[in-house]
């Protein structure tokens, strides 16, 4: 049974496209759609992920670790 | 006019100012124009209410686009049924973007005089859209 409302097109799960809903079962993702889709989806993390770096880098602990990396990469050229 | 040309009218109207082309307003909507959309609280008015309400919906849905299926005409009357479709990258109604591409279909009723649109009625899946973004449940098959 139909419900009272249902729209003829719904996006995707996987990769967000528009899809028909009478397509729906032949639909494919496009794989360079589907990431685009979940780097939007986790943008605010990446956001996130960027800024704590950048203050994980200023710390005093990360700019210890950045100079120890920078030293045993010296030594190791 | 003829209806034609008044065809012709509604479908760069309804087409172009999503493809950035906004002077398209200027030229084929009259000062006292007046928008009836049920997406819109308060009716549009004038050229400024139109390139307002197409800013909005373009700001939350960058690659929008709008495309005349079928337009019937008869006299100063046209009768536009369209599709539009666009990637939800912008937050729109309070809904944050989500990045979902969606398609609604709609009916556009314009009245022109002398080759300006001065009154539309417009119904469209608002919806269909709302469900398509997650913002109100799909409804569960039984």
């Amino acid at each position: 049974m139909q419900p009272f409302f249902e729209p003829p097109h719904m996006p995707c799960e996987e990769c967000g496209a528009s899809v028909a809903r009478e397509e729906r079962d032949e639909h494919v993702c496009d794989q360079a759609r589907r990431l685009d889709y979940v780097m939007f989806r986790l943008r605010e993390e990446v956001e996130a992920f960027d800024q704590e770096l950048v203050d994980y880098l200023h710390s005093p602990q990360g700019r210890f670790d950045a100079w120890l990396a920078e030293r045993e990469r010296k030594r190791r050229c | 006019m003829g209806a034609e040309t008044n065809k012709e009218i509604t479908r760069r109207l309804a087409e172009e100012p999503w493809r950035g082309n906004m002077d398209v307003i200027d030229e084929h909507v009259a000062d006292d124009y007046v928008g009836h959309d049920p997406s819109s609280p308060e009716p549009l008015r004038g050229p400024a209410g139109v390139k307002e309400f197409v800013n909005t919906y373009r700001t939350a849905f960058r690659d929008a686009r709008i495309t005349v299926e079928e337009q019937a005409a008869e006299g100063d009357v046209v009768a536009t049924r369209w599709t539009g479709r666009g990637t939800h990258e912008g937050e729109l109604m309070g809904i944050p973007p989500t990045g979902k591409e969606t398609t609604v279909s709609g009916i556009t009723i314009s009245h022109l005089r002398n080759g300006k649109v001065v009154e539309e009625w417009t119904n469209w899946d608002t919806l269909g859209m709302l469900v398509q973004l997650g913002a109100v449940p799909e409804p569960a098959r039984t």
